[in-house]
């Protein structure tokens, strides 16, 4: 992916925008975690989300993923008020998410982890087909798989396919994660810290995937990571949270440059 | 008003000995995370020790309660801990809760059985169940005062009242206050964690599991006099305290204590007023004060239910269980089937009598019974303690089907103008799995703790409300069945109810494994590892777990269909609730994720209770002890006892048992293949790669830690093929490596969490490489295991406080991380992922230990909070602490490191200074590239010992 900040049309406008946050302010008890957040992502683009520890970017993806509904402020996904719908229902909607703290299904297997992201569109029976194996049940599996197996390849799975998650190595359970969350195309992908305690390949291989999603897909991309270098080479749009609000918002170089983030979270390096 | 007063006074009374007991099973859950389901069953061993010291052999009531309470009770405990408990704890929920399902089987049992042996052999011990006969600790007679407006109060209430009051206070004082409380609530927590701060796992257990035990023993020998001595009734007291447990949210004492004194209030006044305020025909069924409690709990469940709800976004993350059938053939699965079956068949059609081929018949139905188990249990990882409530549905069902009078004439669908009786099963089977779904909707959000709570207690509901009333089970006569007809064929014979049995078993079991490869059955199994990722995956738990127990209700349904059919009459004591933790017991004992597991315990079930009907014509000591009716509940609380930890139960032994010989058996090859490839000279001699890393300090300085030849690994696979190095006292060493190469599993070995296979690790001048986790912190060694070394369900403060034990340390803490002052109230699970980061690292960097090791220690921090750490890292260095750090990636460990030591492939590949490093030579050694690491690892020769040679200064 090219990263051209100067002739980029896309990012900002609402017109296109996938995903819009207003006045997003989330308290548990006495502590305001958001605090009157707002941004939009278009189709396409890729927006880095950072931070310092604690400034509440995971709060804001349980927020954009129905996990956890706001006290106050809207989402809207594109153009619908999803603010209050169950996460299943945004999931069906097209947007998917990873977790900062991997969560595969650790009883199944590296596939069956992947079907399950198409599992949702039914199993050609309803709950009947759960306990009769008719041929439309098998029919519908076999195409599913079809596709597992297509995401498998390019997410570089093919070879633990078999394997139970739970057993995997933290790179390739992130890599899994990813896979799961691609399988039935997203129109929304939430990425919480994806490269965090991978190794460099393992990392370079993440990146070619984000860059892959953003080059082929219209599919819009939230980043959350501490990998500065990973950011800055990855995402169109940076926006920086600090203790639960916009600190500032801009383009790689200019965020690089904003005194004000250096100070509060990138430090001296 | 004196009927009123008396109400409450006598109603605080029976409330205060619920007090009793749900203190300590609050306790029992606080400080070991296992809900105690056999206090009961303890308090009730107790009590009758104490009566027959008391009454029969005449001892005096301080000496009686002295050897009853404060040593049978204690020791109880500790050996129940030894044996069983402790090894609980680290299993999953569900095995949890069969442990101590067992416990209460098997206990009472055991207790009566003792007595009755001791009688057989001339013994002459009383045996009273009679109230009134039974002591308690007040005096015989008990002396009585009357208040106010005619309300009396004797000498054994007020001694209930103040105990109670005592051990609630107490207790609290213990768990709250002191550190040994403390510690105990850590450790249930997140066990390996707790021995790597220096908690010895094994002490902290047996205190609280002494004390539970003492609990109970003092609230069995107080009911005594209330309740007689029969051990039914006391589990049943102890399950009527559940709704004070859950009153407390299983965890606070304070209200554990007043919710089991409303608990006995609000149950007399219901008893006393019922006839006013209800219709009739509830008011008049007999078990309504007994279900009281079971209602409460299960309201308060509802409301917990919510408030938990709330909190949503945290994982329940169950670990999954190996299959050990993975990787078998297809036939290798199947052949055990043929041959039981065709067995069985043979044995039916060919040689047994009607008595034997009645008892397989029953087995298998009952078969049909357990797989419901199979399905809500092994594949749904709930526990339902309810699934008799649903064979008693289905049963009931296909009695009033089959019992009333169609004028309809349809060939198969009628029969001389009933309903045919497998129509009536299959509306039966419909008709449970209905409830099981109205039943699942409500409960489905429970945790499998409150689930199984919930549908004991509406089981029990049921049984003493619902199935009491007459025109639901037809009278205490119950419904009388006909042989079944199918197509003209009658069903009488013992065979051809077998048969039809086993075809129904078979069809059920088809049933079921469509559903495990289902898109249901996949949404069940990834909400048990997380809930929250299959949501945003799209997948419904809800609507998965309540098609996965309407399953199981229906096929226990079934079973009850064809119970009644077999069992006819049927009645509501077929199939009592508390069968159904019998039932459990032993679906566990033999396996509960398996088709084949139910159909063995059905058999043994079956079978098993025939024995000792059949053991009375037989002679001697073998009839005594098997001919007893304790001996089969003692055979099966054992088993499910001991195989409560392995999900697959008595079928998983021996299939674990191949795979582990197939190991060996392929590691004997490997190593016979290399011998003979060596001696034929095709694989070249290899020199050694080992390479000892050593800090720069330890030609001078003493040594912090040393690792000379460490082995190590998982089961037979070994990950850690010879590990060296020394870390002076001062010493920085880095240890770097891509994923995969044993980093955290050297990690694991140093601090212990598992044992060297060999080598020797040195902590100082102290040999540890035997040594317990704990043992080995107490020694000066702190390890921060890779992510999230916090204990998530203790607040902020507490979290800091197990290892900083000054008000100053603690100061100390929040000053060099603000935020963690600011959430100290707060549960640390609940902090960001870089809080939780800086909050396993506080503890280490204000209070440093001999020796420091940390696990990728910056992952998940902000470049600013990393840059903190490490200059934190620099100052603890300073003052003598030594530092092994683990990355992932160079670039800050590089910076703070003096040394530097490259990890691949369970070898040190490369170790130099920090100067010595250059970023080519590094890439390679990631790889491995410097050296050939492509022969198997087995092969290698002890690699000899490099020594660095200290750079000049
Ligand atoms: N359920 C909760 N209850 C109370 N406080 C919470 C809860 N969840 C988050 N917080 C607080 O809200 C703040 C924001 O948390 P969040 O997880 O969003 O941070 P983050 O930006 O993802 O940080 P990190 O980079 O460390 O992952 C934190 O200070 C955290 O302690
Ligand atoms: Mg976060």
């Amino acid at each position: 992916m090219n990263v051209d900040t100067t002739s980029d049309p896309i990012g900002g406008g609402t017109a296109t925008a996938v995903l819009t946050l207003e006045g997003i302010v989330v308290r548990f008890g006495g502590v305001t975690a958001v605090d009157g957040v707002s941004f939009s992502v278009a189709a396409g683009e890729v927006l880095g989300l950072i931070g310092p520890n604690g400034a509440g970017k995971t709060t804001l993806f349980d927020v954009i993923s129905g996990v956890r509904f706001p006290s106050a402020g809207r989402v809207t996904l594109a153009g619908k008020d999803v603010t209050r719908t169950s996460p299943i229902r945004r999931a069906r909607a097209g947007m998917r998410r990873t977790y900062q703290q991997v969560q595969t299904f650790g009883w199944l297997s590296v596939s069956d982890n992947v079907l399950a992201g198409l599992d949702w569109q039914g199993g050609g029976g309803g709950a009947i087909a759960d306990l009769v194996a008719f041929p439309t049940r098998k029919r519908r599996e076999r195409e599913r798989r079809q596709r597992v197996d297509e995401v498998l390849e390019l997410c570089g799975l093919t070879g633990v396919a078999g394997t139970p998650t739970a057993a995997l190595p933290i790179g390739l359970a992130r890599m899994v994660e990813l896979a799961r969350a691609i399988v039935d195309p997203p129109t929304l992908l939430l990425l919480d810290e994806p490269n965090s305690g991978l190794g460099e390949d393992e990392g370079r291989a993440l990146a070619a995937q984000v860059q892959r999603i953003a080059n082929e897909t219209s599919c819009a991309m939230v980043l959350v990571e501490h990998d500065v270098d990973f950011i800055m080479s990855n995402c169109h749009r940076i926006v920086v949270l600090q203790t639960g609000s916009v600190l500032a918002e801009g383009t790689p170089a200019e965020i690089q440059g904003n005194a004000a983030v250096r100070n509060a979270y990138l430090g001296d390096s | 008003m004196t009927t009123f007063l008396s109400l409450v006074v006598s109603g605080a009374v029976s409330g205060g000995i619920y007090a009793i007991m749900a203190s300590g099973l609050v306790l029992s859950y606080e400080a070991s995370g296992i809900f105690n389901f056999a206090q009961g069953a303890v308090a009730f061993a107790t009590a009758f020790l104490f009566f027959q010291l008391n009454t029969g052999q005449g001892w005096p009531i301080g000496w009686a309660a002295l050897l009853s309470i404060l040593v049978f009770a204690p020791v109880l405990g500790f050996l129940l801990d030894r044996i069983l408990l402790r090894r609980l704890a680290s299993a999953p929920v569900h095995a949890r809760i069969v442990g101590t399902i067992g416990l209460l089987v098997a206990l009472p049992n055991l207790v009566l059985f003792i007595a009755e042996q001791i009688n057989l052999r001339g013994g002459d011990l009383p045996s009273s169940t009679g109230l009134g006969t039974v002591p308690g600790l007040g005096p015989v007679p008990s002396t009585t005062w009357t208040l106010m407006h005619g309300v009396v109060l004797n000498s054994d209430q007020i001694i209930i009242f103040v105990v109670a009051a005592l051990s609630a206070l107490g207790l609290w004082v213990l768990l709250r206050r002191t550190r040994l409380g403390l510690q105990m609530r850590a450790d249930v927590d997140k066990r390996e964690l707790a021995g790597l701060r220096g908690i010895d796992s094994g002490r902290v257990s047996a205190i609280s599991w002494i004390l539970t035990m003492l609990l109970a023993g003092l609230a069995g020998v107080m009911l005594g006099p209330f309740i007689g001595l029969d051990d039914i009734t006391y589990t049943f007291v102890v399950l009527g305290c559940l709704a004070a447990v859950v009153f407390a949210g299983f965890r606070s004492l304070p209200f554990a204590f007043i919710g089991g004194l409303l608990l006995g209030i609000i149950q007399n006044l219901v008893a006393g007023y019922a006839d006013n305020f209800l219709p009739s025909f509830i008011a008049g069924v007999s078990g309504l004060r007994t279900a009281v409690p079971f209602l409460l709990t299960l309201v308060g469940l509802f409301v917990l239910a919510r408030r938990r709800g709330r909190a949503g976004g945290t994982a329940s993350n169950e670990a999954p269980q190996p299959d050990h059938r993975d990787g078998l053939p297809k036939w290798r699965r199947w052949l055990p089937w043929i041959i039981t079956v065709t067995a069985l068949i043979v044995y039916v059609q060919f040689i047994a009598d009607t008595f034997w081929s009645g008892l397989v018949l029953n087995g298998v139905v009952i078969g049909v019974v357990f797989l419901s188990f199979v399905v809500v249990t092994g594949i749904g990882g709930m526990v339902s303690l309810m699934q008799a409530t649903f064979v008693t549905v289905g049963g009931f069902a296909a009695g009033w089907l089959v019992k009333h009078q169609y004028s309809s004439t349809t060939p198969v669908l009628m029969d001389n103008g009933h309903l045919n009786f497998f129509v009536a099963a299959i509306l039966a089977t419909l008709f449970a799995a209905l409830i099981g779904a109205l039943v699942a909707i409500p409960v489905r959000r429970l945790g499998t703790l409150a689930f199984a709570l919930g549908t004991l207690s509406i089981a029990f509901i049921a049984d003493l409300l619902f199935f009491q009333i007459d025109s639901i089970r037809n009278g205490s006569l119950g419904y009388l069945m006909n042989s079944p007809k199918l197509f003209g064929f009658e069903f009488t014979s013992n065979q051809s109810l077998t048969m039809m049995a086993l075809v129904i078993f078979g069809i059920v079991t088809l049933v079921i494994h469509n559903l495990e490869v289902s898109a249901t059955g996949r949404a069940v199994f990834a909400a048990r590892s997380s809930d929250i990722a299959a949501r945003t995956t799209g997948l419904s738990p809800d609507r998965a777990k309540v098609i996965v127990f309407a399953v199981s209700a229906g096929i226990a349904g079934l079973g009850g269909a064809l119970y009644a059919v077999t069992n006819s009459p049927f009645t509501n004591t077929s199939a009592p609730a508390f069968v159904g933790l019998f039932w459990l017991a032993i679906v566990v004992t033999w396996g509960v994720r398996r088709p084949a597991g139910a159909l063995l315990a059905g058999l043994t079930f079956s079978v098993g209770s025939a024995v000792f009907v059949k053991a009375t014509d037989w002679n001697g000591v073998l009839k005594d002890i098997v001919g007893s009716s304790y001996f089969l509940p003692i055979l099966f609380g054992l088993g499910a006892i001991n195989l409560a930890k392995n999900p697959d139960g008595i079928l998983a032994l021996s299939a674990e048992q191949r795979a582990d010989k197939k190991r060996k058996r392929e590691a004997k090859k490997a190593a016979a293949l290399a011998k003979s490839a060596a001696a034929a000279g095709t694989v070249p001699a290899r020199v050694a790669t080992g390479v000892r890393a050593a800090t720069p300090g330890v030609a001078t300085g003493a040594e912090a830690l040393r690792l000379d030849d460490v082995r190590a690994g998982y089961g037979q696979i070994e990950v850690l093929h010879g590990i060296e190095l020394t870390l002076g006292t001062h010493g920085a060493l880095a240890v770097l490596g891509p994923n995969g190469a044993g980093k955290s599993t050297l990690c694991k070995a140093i601090a212990g969490q598992i044992m060297l296979s060999g080598g020797a690790v040195r902590v100082g001048d102290r040999d540890m490489s035997t040594a317990a986790t704990h043992q080995r912190a107490q020694a000066g060694l702190l390890v921060i295991p890779e992510s999230r070394g916090i204990f998530p369900g203790l607040t902020v403060e507490e979290n800091l406080a197990i290892r900083l034990t000054e008000q100053s340390e603690l100061e100390a803490a929040y000053a060099h991380f603000p935020i963690l002052k600011e959430r100290r109230k707060g549960a640390a699970g609940l902090l960001s992922g870089g809080e939780q980061q800086l909050l396993a690292l506080a503890p280490a960097l204000v209070r440093p230990p001999a020796v420091l090791i940390a696990d990728e220690p910056t992952l998940g921090l902000s470049p600013k909070a990393t840059e903190a750490v490490y200059e934190t890292l620099e100052e603890v260095r300073g003052l003598g602490c030594a530092v092994l750090l683990v990355e992932e990636r160079a670039t800050h460990a590089l910076n703070f490191a003096d040394t530097v030591a490259v990890m691949s492939l369970g070898r040190i590949t490369w170790a130099g200074t920090r100067d010595e490093v250059d970023s080519e030579r590094l890439a390679s050694a990631y790889l491995g590239g410097d050296i050939d690491l492509t022969e198997p690892p087995a092969l290698e020769p002890t690699p000899p010992v490099v020594p660095l040679t200290p750079p000049d200064d």
